[in-house]
């Protein structure tokens, strides 16, 4: 019995360790999963039905993920493509932040009397700039993790979707008898949650992109599928991402004024789209995943992005409405009369 | 080759799957859970092909001799069926000692800790030991979540079963609890 437990724990010391000692595999492998978990509940749908054949299996998964990288691809190769554009922009949009900041400078002088230093601007500015140039010398590194992970990224989703419930079944023998009811439980209650989170923020970018792309082509604006995707891909973000999603649209016009694009059209499809997702969107698909505090939801995208970066930022609202499960179930055991 | 192949896997349905594998001329047939689980009461109303589905969402859990399947106050989150071996119930059990007051003891085709499939944040009233090497098929609730989605009609009917035997125990104990309130009335007047 005892060995059973130390030999349980050992596998779970060697597994972190590898991922620590080696986290390249740690990006393609959480995307897959990531990825997988969005699919995962049209696989059961379909993959239980009459695709069951080596070549289907792996035709679905390609189309899946083809479905997902290419515009991807395509809008990084984009990016990729107008970053000398972007640089030569940049001494406008520093001019354009030091107009703006006059401006309010010299109203608040004249209608409230109030100082305002010029201190904060400067610092503000050499921090965008600093922020800029490492922006842009991730841009290269990240296109050629890309294809590294073009070939990873389907590799592992294939074996997640083949044969990740034989692995967690292999994986739930080696649990000790002790352990085993509430480790169960518990992380069946989690891969619950996360997926459902996950698939559920996935419809919701796939909507506000698709309302945010129509809306700006519809208006003529440029660039408006790559912006759609990028506003969908940044709404996965809560509360920030619809404000980081806005600002490539913001900038465009900031940075083309002879060009007949107002800000009041942009915003306003932006705004309407947010608005869709808020209302009609959310209610529905998320919020009754994830009952959290919005205090709690905001630290912890703080702590997310510190520990894991941007997908640190995705993972960590479920991975928080898990541990408040958790928590409630410690505090049950607690409680108990023995 | 490749022809055999291909007609080996059109024949791959189901149905035609279900049918071989119930067949007596199927040579690999070996008595399964499906065998243990025709003889019990809890699934009475159950045909044998819902018996196989429902065997699916079961996890296999081998216990050694005096291990303790579930402390007396833990929470709980499923049922046992006892597949083989023989399992005792006691309460205030100490496990260093491996020694309690003994309640009953379970064989096999019987089964134990059906509140804590029912309940939420259920607590185990006693503990659960196996006395000798036993086999058991748990049924926890994220399985019979799973049933209930996959398998709507054969989740409902086994809530339906596990609600008849517990409506009859509540039965029973509603009667214990007037004979026990009639004691004490008839206690209480003679004084």
């Amino acid at each position: 019995m005892k060995n059973k437990i130390y030999f349980f724990y050992f596998s779970l010391l060697s597994l972190l360790t590898f991922f620590y000692l080696f986290p390249r595999f740690l990006f393609p492998l959480g995307i897959s999963y990531l990825f997988y978990l969005v699919i995962k509940p049209v696989r059961v749908k379909v993959l239980f039905g009459t695709m069951r054949s080596r070549v289907l299996y792996t035709c679905f998964v390609a189309s899946l993920v083809a479905l997902v990288s290419i515009p991807l691809v395509g809008f990084l190769f984009e990016i990729d493509d107008n970053l000398s554009t972007i640089l030569s922009q940049a001494p406008r949009i520093r001019v354009l932040f030091y107009e703006g900041y006059f401006k309010l400078q010299s109203f608040l002088h004249l209608k409230v009397g109030i100082n305002l230093s010029s201190d904060p601007m400067r610092l503000m500015a050499s921090q965008i700039e600093r922020y800029g140039e490492s922006l842009v010398g991730f841009i290269p590194t990240l296109v050629s993790s890309l294809f590294e992970w073009i070939i990873l990224i389907p590799l592992f989703s294939y074996f997640f979707f083949k044969e990740s419930e034989e692995i967690y079944e292999r994986s739930l023998q080696l649990i000790p008898n002790s352990l085993f009811e509430k480790f169960y439980v518990l992380t069946s209650q989690f891969n619950k949650k996360f997926s459902e989170y996950i698939f559920a923020k996935f419809i919701e970018a796939v909507i506000l992109g698709f309302f945010v792309s129509v809306g700006l082509w519809i208006i003529g604006f440029p660039h408006a599928f790559s912006l759609g995707f990028f506003a969908g891909l940044t709404n996965i973000l809560p509360y920030l991402g619809p404000f980081l999603g806005y600002l490539p649209a913001f900038l465009i016009v900031a940075l083309s004024p002879g060009e007949n694009i107002g800000y009041g059209g942009v915003t306003l499809i932006y705004v309407l789209a947010n608005m869709i997702d808020l209302f009609f969107v959310f209610p529905f698909l998320v919020s009754r995943i994830v009952n959290l505090h919005p205090l709690i939801v905001m630290m912890s995208i703080i702590v997310g992005s510190q520990v894991g970066g941007i997908l640190g930022m995705i993972v960590i609202i479920p991975v928080v409405a898990f541990v408040k499960i958790m928590l409630k179930e410690i505090y049950q055991d607690v409680s108990i009369y023995r | 080759m490749n022809e055999d192949r291909g007609f080996n896997h059109s024949l791959e349905t189901p149905l035609l799957k279900y049918l071989w594998a119930s067949s007596p001329l199927n040579l690999n047939f070996v008595p399964d859970y499906h065998q243990y689980f025709k003889k019990m009461r809890l699934l009475d109303s159950f045909t044998d092909h819902e018996i196989r589905i429902f065997t699916r969402y079961l996890r296999k859990r081998v216990f050694q001799q005096d291990e303790v399947i579930f402390h007396q106050g833990e929470t709980g989150y499923g049922i046992y069926f006892i597949f083989s071996g023989l399992v005792t119930i006691y309460s205030n059990f100490d496990e260093k000692n491996s020694r309690g007051d003994e309640i009953l003891t379970l064989k096999s085709s019987e089964y134990f800790g059906e509140m804590g499939l029912l309940e939420n944040f259920n607590k185990r009233t006693a503990s659960a030991v196996a006395k000798e090497t036993t086999v058991l098929l748990g049924l926890f609730k994220p399985d019979l979540e799973k049933l209930l989605e996959q398998h709507p009609v054969i989740g409902a009917k086994f809530l339906r079963e596990t609600a008849l035997i517990m409506a009859g125990r509540i039965g029973d104990l509603t009667k214990e609890m007037m004979k026990l309130r009639k004691i004490i009335v008839d206690l209480e007047k003679s004084k």
